[in-house]
């Protein structure tokens, strides 16, 4: 019997993560907590419910069937899908995760987030894109949250997926121990890699630790010659301007391997609803989404050093091809 | 009686002078065109509002 | 990036409202002066929220030219009665040439009037005399016109003749219009033609027929027999191919003149004085002798078209326009260089804003169905020459550039995708997609040329030449493979299968027994109880009308008759027959096409899955439900919407049962049988019947109510149900065999302006076709997830659950999320929709 993990969801047709069309498997459960976090379900190691408010219609239906009195009374739909609102479903204080209000609701306003699955489970689900990877390089992404927390069923599924024959590409924040990361990356067929700072002390402030371990694991990757993308998420007020792009290029260009591509993602506020349907607070809710030309001007500080850049990470750009076929259809 | 030969408008037919085009021109809200309705040389051309004396 | 510095002014400004995605401007800004003032100088014919433009008007000088001589060969065979009215027309239509325009040809007397014909049904007449803002001024005398055309052709038209000999049961059934729509008749019709033959020039077929026609007199006066009493017949015929053969050069000749007179008495510049000189001494030429260049060659085209379209309502248009035209392309432009490329783009762009321009009458509720368009014309691009080679040109490079040039939306093209198709040629393809004109819609050549093999036995060269017939449908373009009539009044409303098998053959919307009864479903004991009810309903349904389409078809030259078809149709002229005689060789070519079918997938799993399978309901509750139209039952609705698998989803679940539906169709198809003794395979696709249906459908355990719109159509998921991406819409859409599990099978698919920006772009786009070739799907056109997608979907998200904002690491769907993150993603037009 395969032991499970958590699993937010396997998302097919996934064409920024890696080359080609890929399926990403998000993993739950991550050390760090970035303050952008765009996938803020995939942070806490447990399941959890969204309340999606546009698709509540207040019936009460979860409240008759909370134990824990952790279901807030119903108002007014209207009012609870004001912009404003701070309405929400759960007191997730009270809540032990029961998830009887979910089987409640007709409406399919509350949702579980986290399913156990296993190697198998999310094997088979991946391999039906099978002839979509084989035409486009494409492959399996396996990203979170931090993959890396699930040590052995991250072994387990690349070991599955290397069975099947699918491309593998491992995302990480990189903040593990190298004795746990340095075999993963070994045994998966390229990495995405997060960089947020260079400044340890700015780092710690925004993602919760320091970057020692991170730029360490970084040259660590770099010197097994594994094929990585580096992914800097660029936020207002924190790394987007020039000068520290310029710093950040001459420091990757004299690490001891060679970064194959370098993607920069602007940041934006599409995850905000996620926040809310979670019932948390989010404290760049109100910060302004970033002008995606913007990272188009920082990609030069890297050009110039002779990297390859894109801005947004599409697994199509031309120095996204890579093995597989490509010729026309 | 004014007939179609008459008319500026009127262009006999090479192979029978009996008959002809009347070509016209007309401007629409959307294009300009030449228009040709074919007619007899000798038709009454006292009611064509298009009438013009050659 | 790169260097900037040499650009014009007008350069940087195209590539500014490029980056806004602003292609009319684009292509404003790009087309030459006189593509300009052509395309600015259309009157729009497509209805527009089913209302005609202002401006636009009935055409009463085709009517009145024809009945006149109509009348006066009263009693005469039908084919000649009728090419003495259409020479009539010819010799008498006011013509006309717009400034700068160099093809000529157009269906009725002035550029704002559309025609309509009259000889078809009475029910159409009767609507023009009622449809406000058409009539011409002055009302009183126009309406007078009108009130004697329609007495005259009350109980005469094509339709009245063929109701008279419907079986009386069926044709209640038909007329209720539950069913099926369209009429079998050549009224109402489009025909492939094969310009291999039509281009030796009319005179030559002149001179054909005047020899068939000694040849069968000599016989006639020989030694009588059985054998020669068909011959008499035939004369008349033949005779009225010649009538209408002259009159078509004759109506040539016109503008021949009118284009000298212009250049001699009127015109001023020199270079249009060139241009009408060049234009007269074409229409000298064509269509009377084969074209000897390229205007020719489109010009006779032209003049094909716009003469089939005098004699009758064409609404489609078969056509391959790369492949007739190009080898003329080649000679003007590429060897003989009298042609520059530009010169060369401007004719091809003003055939399609001459074909654009075409407008003909259609009812009210069938222009609804049509949202802005005359008729749905698919031009076929690209595939492959008989010898299985290549067949794309120049020429499918010049349309696909003219299309983003003049950005018509009627006629559209459909792409044959072959593994030979060169890199350039697919990037054109991708262009036009990219520039938001939604074609051309690719089809799978070679899985098409099998599938046009396997269900009328075309042999495989013949099949190779096959056109779009209308929207769909491969037809082949040669002797015996083209097909004259429209076989697709077949047209089957679906969704009533699966509406009949649940209540017993009893149609609860028109309150009428329509199909056999099948049963009580409380009754049934499991689900294959239910299955058999859904393949006799099926069986039924279909059969009504095949019947009706296959007795229309073999009384079509009785009651219409088609002397100018009948004159470029090569086995017509051969033996003396109309066109739509299905005894001189036709290969049949016909299929039913299906409106409405994913319904019964979705509908029957529904049930498998919570009746019979997790008994979750009973068969009674479902009943109830559906009984009341689900009103009092929304929590139970909603739960066979979103936990009831669905077609688009890969999961096998619901597929297998789509292939089990498609495979019982397909067995039927092959009882079914055409007059020429050929097989009925289903076509899905919907145009538009899922509004024209939406309230002649009850409700269904799909979860649908009476009054809702139904699927897109064809085998498209419904709208918002394909939850797991396009992926997998492509993935379960693979599961059934294209070539032998039916004719055709209509797939749309939304892609994102920004995903297919750039060179990534065009990567992305072509591993995704390269994956739906080898998945074996026969059809995909694109539509793009605009800003008007996007505001659509926050109005109404029910059914646009599918969108998915993507970009890196980051995915939701997009009626999911808040009013203020939706807004912000439409001003960004995001990266990435799926
Ligand atoms: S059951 Fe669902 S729809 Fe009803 S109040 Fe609870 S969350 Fe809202
Ligand atoms: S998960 Fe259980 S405890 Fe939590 S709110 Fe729902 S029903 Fe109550
Ligand atoms: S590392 Fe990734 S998943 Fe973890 S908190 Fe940061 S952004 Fe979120």
């Amino acid at each position: 019997m395969q032991p499970g993990a958590l699993v937010t969801e396997i998302q097919r047709f996934a064409v920024n993560d890696g080359p080609g069309f890929r399926t990403n498997v998000f993993l739950k459960g991550c050390p760090l907590s970035c303050r952008w976090c765009h996938n803020p379900e995939t942070i806490a190691p447990y399941p959890e419910i969204y309340w999606k408010r546009r698709s509540c219609v207040q019936c009460g239906a979860c409240l008759d069937a909370c134990p824990r009195d952790a279901v807030n009374a119903p108002i007014h739909p209207v009012e609870a899908q004001k912009e404003e609102s701070t309405y929400h479903k759960i007191f997730r204080e009270r809540c032990d995760l029961c998830m009887k209000c979910v089987d409640a609701c007709r409406y399919g306003a509350l949702e579980i987030v986290g399913t156990e699955l296993t190697v198998n489970e999310i094997l088979d689900e991946v391999e039906r894109d099978r002839p979509f990877y084989d035409n486009s390089g494409g492959g399996m992404t396996v990203s979170g949250g931090e993959p890396t927390a699930h040590p052995e069923f991250l072994a387990q599924l690349i070991e599955g997926a290397r069975s099947r024959g699918i491309h593998i590409c491992l995302d990480t924040n990189g903040y593990c121990q190298w004795d746990v990361l340095g075999p993963l990356v070994q045994s998966v067929d390229m990495v995405l890699y997060d960089l947020k700072h260079l400044d340890s002390a700015r780092h710690a402030e925004m993602v919760g630790a320091g970057n020692e371990l991170i730029l360490e694991n970084l040259a660590g990757i770099l010197r097994a010659g594994k094929e990585i993308w580096l992914r800097q998420p660029i936020v207002p007020d924190y790394n987007d301007s020039w000068e520290y792009h310029v710093k950040a290029a001459e420091f990757l260009g004299q690490l001891p391997g060679r970064i194959q591509r370098i993607d920069l993602l602007p940041f934006h506020t599409w995850c905000e609803d996620k926040y809310s349907w979670l019932g948390l607070d989010w404290s760049l809710r109100a910060a302004e989404p970033m002008d995606p030309s913007m990272v188009e001007i920082l990609a030069e500080a890297y050009q110039a050093r002779g990297f390859a850049v894109t801005a947004g990470g599409s697994g199509f750009e031309d120095n996204a091809v890579r093995g597989g076929c490509r010729h026309a259809p | 009686m004014a007939t179609c030969k008459d008319c500026k408008g009127f262009f006999a037919r090479e192979d029978d002078q009996d008959r002809g085009d009347c070509v016209m021109r007309v401007t629409d809200p959307r294009q300009a065109y030449y228009k040709a309705v074919p007619v007899e040389a000798d038709k009454d051309a006292s009611k064509c509002s298009s009438f013009r004396k050659r | 990036m790169g260097q900037s510095t040499a650009r014009t002014e007008k350069e940087s400004s195209v590539e500014e409202l490029k980056n806004r995605r602003e292609w009319w401007f684009v292509a404003e800004k790009t087309r030459s002066k006189r593509l300009d003032y052509l395309r600015k100088g259309v009157w729009k014919k497509g209805a527009i929220g089913g209302n005609y433009a202002p401006g636009i008007k009935i055409d009463l000088t085709f009517p009145q030219l024809f009945i006149d001589k109509w009348q006066e060969h009263e009693g005469e065979a039908i084919m000649l009665q009728k090419a003495h009215a259409l020479a009539h027309v010819l010799d008498n239509i006011p013509i006309f040439i717009t400034d700068n325009s160099q093809i000529m040809g157009y269906i009725g007397s002035a550029p704002h009037n559309i025609v309509w014909h009259w000889q078809g049904i009475s029910m159409v007449n009767e609507e023009i005399y009622n449809e406000e803002g058409i009539i011409p001024e002055p009302e009183e005398e126009s309406l007078e016109i009108l009130a004697n055309l329609n007495d005259y052709w009350g109980g005469r038209t094509a339709v009245d003749k063929l109701a008279r000999v419907l079986d009386p049961e069926d044709a209640v059934k038909f007329m209720s219009g539950a069913i099926g729509w369209g009429t079998p008749t050549s009224a109402a019709t489009y025909s492939t033609k094969d310009f291999d033959y039509i281009f030796k020039g009319f005179e030559a077929i002149l001179a054909e027929v005047e020899e068939r026609m000694e040849e069968t007199e000599e016989k006639l006066q020989g030694n009588p027999s059985p054998e020669i009493l068909p011959l008499y017949d035939k004369l008349p015929r033949w005779e009225a191919m010649q009538i209408v053969l002259e009159a078509g050069i004759r109506y040539a000749e016109r503008y021949a003149r009118l284009a000298r007179t212009l250049a001699e008495h009127f015109e001023s510049d020199p270079e249009r004085r060139e241009e009408l000189l060049r234009i007269a001494e074409t229409c000298e030429r064509v269509p009377a002798k084969p074209p000897r260049n390229l205007q020719e060659s489109l010009q006779f085209d032209h003049f094909v078209q716009v003469l089939s379209r005098y004699e009758t309502f064409e609404g489609a248009w078969p056509h391959r326009p790369d492949y007739i035209h190009g080898p003329y392309y080649d000679k003007d432009v590429n060897q003989d260089k009298r042609l520059s490329k530009e010169e060369a783009l401007d004719l091809v762009g003003e055939h399609l804003i001459r074909t654009h321009e075409v407008g003909i009458f259609a009812p009210k509720w069938a222009r609804e169905g049509l949202q802005g368009i005359t008729g749905t014309w698919v031009w076929t691009m690209g595939g492959v020459k008989p010898d299985g080679s290549d067949a794309c040109n120049d020429m499918t490079v010049a349309y696909m550039q003219a299309a983003r040039l003049v950005r018509v939306s009627n006629p559209t093209f459909g792409f044959r995708w072959h593994p030979k198709v060169k890199d350039e040629v697919m990037r054109e393809c991708f262009e036009c997609i990219r520039h938001g004109l939604g074609y051309p819609s690719m089809r799978n050549d070679p899985v098409l040329v099998a599938n046009t093999v396997h269900w009328y036995g075309h042999p495989v060269e013949e099949a190779r030449t096959w056109v779009h017939q209308a929207c769909m449908s491969p037809c082949p373009t040669t002797k015996y493979g083209c097909q004259p009539m429209r076989m697709a009044s077949a047209t089957a409303n679906c969704a009533k299968m699966i509406e009949y098998a649940l209540h017993d053959g009893y149609d609860p919307v028109v309150n009428m027994q329509m199909g056999p009864k099948t049963g009580d479903p409380r009754e049934f004991k499991d689900f294959e109880d239910l299955f058999g009810a859904w393949v006799k309903q099926m069986e039924w349904l279909r059969n009504i009308l095949v019947r009706t389409v296959n007795l229309g078809r073999v009384k079509d030259p009785e009651f219409f008759g088609r002397p100018f078809l009948s004159a470029i149709y090569e086995r017509a002229v051969e033996t003396g027959t109309d066109a739509c005689d299905p005894s001189n060789g036709d290969r049949g070519n016909a299929w039913v096409t299906g409106f409405t079918w994913v319904e019964n997938a979705d509908s029957l799993a529904a049930i498998k899955k919570f009746v019979y399978d997790e008994k979750k309901y009973t068969m009674d509750e479902v009943l109830d439900a559906l009984n009341a139209n689900w009103v009092g039952y929304e929590e139970m609705r909603l739960d066979f919407v979103k936990n009831a698998p669905k077609w688009g989803n890969d999961d096998d679940y619901v597929d297998d049962l789509m292939v089990r539906c498609l495979r019982e169709v397909s067995r039927h198809s092959k009882e079914n049988r055409c007059p020429s003794n050929n097989t009925w395979p289903l076509l899905p696709e919907n145009v538009s019947g899922n509004i024209h249906y939406a309230n002649l459908v009850g409700a269904l355990p799909n979860g649908r109510r009476l009054g809702d719109a139904l699927y897109d159509g064809g085998i498209s998921p419904g709208p918002g149900l394909d939850k797991k991406g396009p992926t997998a819409v492509l993935k379960s859409c693979g599961k059934f065999d294209h070539v032998t599990d039916g004719r055709a099978f209509l797939l749309n698919q939304r892609l994102s302006p920004t995903q297919l920006s750039g060179e990534k772009g065009y990567q992305l786009w072509k591993a995704y076709m390269k994956t739906w070739a080898d998945l074996g799907l026969d059809h995909v056109q694109f539509n793009m997830v605009d800003d008007a997608t996007l505001r659509a979907a926050q109005k109404d998200p029910e059914k646009y659950q599918e969108v998915i904002v993507r970009v890196a690491g980051y995915s939701a769907h997009f009626v999911d999320i808040s009013r203020k993150t939706q807004d912000n993603i439409i001003q960004r037009t995001v990266q990435g929709l799926g």
